[in-house]
């Protein structure tokens, strides 16, 4: 462990902590001071919804009271008797006439009227219209904002008015519809209209005046202007800096408002449709009406008494509307919100100073811990700690201490332990070492790349260079004088790599010594020399023998192979010697067959002398005599017959032989020494490459062979010798129709002393002979025969392959 | 000397086999001479042929054998006789003088080895000592 990863689990520790109190501590605190001011605006709205909603109504029933008070003195001015007889007279008139005559008369009196210039207006007129005026003289709003009040008749002649207004016949059809035909309603009270020649917009009252008998024969007008109606009863209403009540008719029409026009359509429908319901209430909406687009409380009543006289007359209906800026309105739900986010701050920072302060407590006394776990495990000798905070980490110091006590006593032993083993180590490999540099022999170790992986001194001392040099390369790769040898070498590992088979422990058994058989003596004696392996090397005038040997290391699954080398030029020149002793014993050998070729007559003939020293009958004598002389004779032609082996040269030096030549030679030898013209000869020779070989020794394989053959043929028959290259090898074949070999001498004729020709006709060395020369060769020979038919014998050797 | 020619009739014969016939004809003059009764085998072959007619396993007292000889030669012959009639001493003589071949061979239970030509006077000595020496019978 680092000191950069130390350093951050120290902070770790602590941190974690901190925000673990954090979240147990601040976060409930958190969500509840969420709720608390979600729940403290829900019933901030209410309260502000029902106070607007109440405000709105009390305002609504002020206009209803007030309209209610109009209707009524209205009525009472209705029934002033003058103004009834006014109109009464006026009727008669016209009542009499048809409506053609009555229009003559109207359009007469029009003129008039217009030309009289007011002057000459008739007495009702004056006196109506002085009642009128008399009505306004009363001290109330509706007074004051009064722009007309006239009388007209049921046929719209204008009967009183305070100003002159209207026209001499006021032509509004609508209202006299409604008052005097049709429905007959009490009341008409008409909608916000703007008239042509006064800016203000005006709000029509009309009322019905009744005869004695209850029918209506004409009509009181009042013309307001609408704001200045209203504005005594709304315009006072107001609270904090935008908060007021206003007016307006179901279809958004303002009536009236301290801010907005009479007059003034309200834009959005959707607003409209929410304040504009049959009971008292107040909603949230997005949009004031106003232009704000914030979210508004909004309070409403509709005006109930008002609605009685609204509603048949124009169809529409009043409503009262109380609304403050959302600004002014939501300032006390946002004092709300920053007074909790500030409590909730505060408190987050009262807890993480207290959870600091524990964790700083509580982490404290664990860093120790770790400082003095850390040096333990660095080896450093650690006091014991000390910490007494009573709890688990005082429980965990003691046991640190105790752990710490208990590996600084195993530790010393170990250490004991470590210092032995390694000086046992060292020595092992130190021994096994200089096993290796020891040994005379050079041992080299492959990789599986066959780049050398270890060689020791002897290796180092024959190719002269350091194994530093060495190792890494393989061995074509080693600047080395001679590359011949080492190729070959190279070659061998190679192959050995491809071509080895699995490591094997059996074969190794004892089948020498199963059976014992005492040797016949002049049985071949199987001499494998150093040679004859030929796996050795030549380096300048050393000669090495090589092994490769398989290296089992059972850590590395990858295959390595081993080479000795070993220095045999001592072995070899005694290898040398030990040819020539060879063919010394191959003459004891021969001596011994000697011995007993020439013991055996020899027993006759000492053994005939003694018994003629014995004999007294001359007869026996001469027979015995006799044998002695056969005998000596014999024993002179064995010897005789022997000389040809023991002149074989053997000094010549090897080189190139052609087997063909060497084969006419051996013919012409075979067949004069046979004596005889009898023998058929055919050649079968193809062109063949050479052997290489002494030519003498060549020569006597073949001439032993084919004299076999001729004196096997008794000198008569028919003799094949055929050559041929096979394969790298030359092979030849000498055929003859001699009687044959029977079965159980096959295994015997390379015996030496095996004959079965005559006694003292044959040494028996022969094939023995040329058995040694082919096995030296490195050939093979080969021998068919079937009885009364003849013999074959093939030969092979390799050829000299002189490519190179 | 007395008792052995007087007993030797009765003895029965001595087996000689070599492959020369004037060896043969050598020994068995020398050995008549003595009174031995011989009969004689051409080779390794048949002397064992020869000791399995008639009485012969019984009445022949003495096998002298050369070594090199044609078919069978005398160290098979001897492994022969040697299990089949383990009682009956065997004489080697043979024209091949080799001391380990005789080792092994004396080893194996033969009771002398005599190396051609060999003299009628140590011949018959030879003889007379193994006919003499108690003879060994395996029991079991």
């Amino acid at each position: 462990m680092g000191t950069h990863d130390s350093k951050n689990v120290r902070a770790g520790l602590k941190n974690k902590l901190i925000w673990t109190m954090l979240g147990v501590g601040a976060l409930p605190l958190i969500l509840a001071m969420i709720l608390s001011y979600f729940q403290g605006t829900k019933s901030l709205q209410g309260v502000i919804g029902a106070s607007f909603k109440a405000l709105a109504y009390e305002t609504s029933t002020k206009i209803d009271l007030l309209i209610e008070g109009e209707i009524l003195a209205h009525d009472r001015l209705a029934t002033d008797p003058l103004i009834r007889d006014s109109i009464l007279k006026s009727h008669q008139r016209l009542r009499f006439l048809d409506s053609e005559q009555r229009a003559q008369v109207l359009e007469q009196d029009k003129a008039d009227w217009e030309n009289s210039e007011r002057k000459t207006k008739s007495l009702h007129y004056e006196e109506t219209s002085k009642i009128l005026k008399n009505f306004l003289k009363r001290k109330n709003p509706s007074a004051l904002a009064t722009r007309a009040l006239f009388v007209t008749d049921s046929f719209g002649v204008l009967q009183g008015s305070i100003n002159g207004f209207p026209e001499f016949i006021y032509k509004n059809n609508s209202v006299r519809e409604k008052l005097l035909e049709g429905e007959k309603t009490p009341v008409f009270i008409s909608s916000i209209y703007n008239h042509k020649k006064s800016e203000a917009p005006l709000l029509q009252f009309a009322f019905p005046i009744k005869d004695k008998r209850e029918n209506p024969i004409g009509i009181l007008h009042h013309i307001f202007d609408a704001r200045e109606l209203f504005s005594g009863s709304i315009e006072p209403i107001t609270f904090g800096d935008t908060g007021h009540v206003m007016l307006i008719d179901s279809k958004g029409v303002v009536i009236d408002c301290p801010i907005l026009p009479t007059g003034f359509q309200l834009a959005d429908p959707l607003l409209v449709r929410n304040v504009t319901r049959p009971e008292p209430h107040w909603v949230k909406t997005i949009g004031d009406g106003h232009g704000g687009k914030e979210l508004s409380i909004i309070g409403f009543s509709p005006l109930s008494l008002t609605r009685n006289y609204t509603s048949p007359s124009t169809g529409n209906d009043w409503y009262t509307f109380a609304w403050q800026s959302s600004d002014e309105l939501f300032a006390p739900m946002n004092k709300l919100f920053l007074w909790i986010s500030m409590a909730v701050v505060v408190s987050v920072l009262l807890i993480g100073i207290m959870g600091s302060m524990a964790a700083k407590r509580i982490v404290q006394p664990i860093r120790r811990l770790q400082n003095a776990a850390a040096r333990i495990g660095k080896g450093e000798k650690v006091a014991p700690l000390e910490i007494q905070t009573g709890d688990e980490i005082e429980a965990l110091a003691d046991e640190v201490n105790s752990m710490n006590e208990l590996l600084q006593k195993s530790f010393s032993g170990l250490e004991n332990q470590v210092l032995k083993k390694t000086k046992e180590f060292r020595y092992l490999k130190e021994y096994t070492d200089s096993i290796l540099m020891s040994v005379p022999d050079a041992v080299v170790i492959f990789d599986s790349d066959l780049k050398i992986e270890y060689c020791n001194a002897a290796f180092e001392n024959i190719i002269k260079q350091g194994s530093d040099s060495i190792r890494g390369k393989d061995l074509l790769s080693l600047n080395l004088n001679l590359v011949e040898p080492w190729r070959v070498l190279y070659d061998a590992v190679k192959n050995h790599f491809e071509n080895a088979p699995a490591v094997s422990t059996e074969g190794i058994g004892d089948t020498n010594f199963r059976n014992y058989m005492p040797i016949d003596p002049l049985a071949p004696k199987d001499l494998t020399s150093l040679q004859s392996m030929q796996q050795t090397i030549r380096l300048k005038d050393k000669i090495f023998a090589y092994q490769i040997f398989d290296l089992i290391l059972q850590e590395r699954s990858e295959k390595h192979v081993g080479i000795l080398l070993r220095n045999v030029t001592e072995e070899v020149d005694l290898q040398d010697q030990l040819a020539l002793a060879e063919k010394l014993s191959g003459l004891g050998t021969l001596t011994a067959g000697i011995a007993h070729e020439l013991n055996n007559p020899l027993v006759s003939i000492m053994g005939f002398s003694e018994i003629i020293l014995d004999e007294k009958d001359p007869k026996k004598v001469k027979k015995y005599a006799q044998k002695v002389v056969d005998r000596s004779k014999h024993m002179s032609s064995v010897i005789l017959n022997m000389s040809g082996y023991v002149r074989a040269p053997s000094t010549a030096e090897k080189k190139e032989v052609d087997i063909n030549e060497r084969i006419n030679a051996a013919i012409e030898i075979a067949i004069l020494a046979s004596y005889s013209n009898d023998i058929q000869l055919e050649k079968n020779f193809s062109s063949i490459p050479p052997v290489l070989a002494k030519t003498e020794e060549i020569q006597q394989v073949f001439l032993n062979l084919l004299t076999n053959s001729v004196q096997a043929m008794g000198g008569k028959g028919k003799l094949v010798v055929s050559t041929e290259a096979q394969n790298g090898n030359v092979v030849a074949t000498i055929k003859d129709t001699g009687p044959g070999i029977p079965q159980e001498y096959l295994s015997k004729i390379y015996d030496p002393f095996f004959t079965t020709k005559e006694q003292g006709k044959g040494t028996g060395l022969g094939l023995n002979i040329v058995h040694k020369l082919v096995v030296k060769y490195g050939g093979h020979i080969d021998v068919s025969s079937s009885m009364g038919v003849g013999t074959t014998f093939s030969v092979m050797f390799p050829a000299h392959q002189n490519d190179c | 000397m007395s008792f052995i020619e007087d007993a030797s009739s009765t003895k029965g014969k001595i087996l000689v086999i070599d492959d020369e016939p004037d060896v043969r004809e050598v020994l068995k003059i020398h050995l008549e001479s003595a009174n031995f009764n011989v009969i004689e085998a051409e080779n390794g072959e048949e002397g064992m042929a020869l000791m399995k007619t008639g009485a012969n396993m019984l009445q022949v007292g003495l096998i002298i054998c050369d070594i090199r000889m044609p078919k069978v030669n005398g160290i098979e012959a001897i492994d022969y006789l040697k299990e089949n009639a383990p009682s009956i001493p065997i004489m080697v003589v043979t024209g091949y003088p080799d001391s380990e071949l005789a080792v092994s061979l004396l080893k194996k239970g033969v009771k002398d080895y005599l190396v051609k030509p060999v003299e009628k006077e140590k011949l018959l000595e030879k003889v007379k000592e193994v006919l003499s020496s108690e003879q060994e019978f395996d029991y079991v």
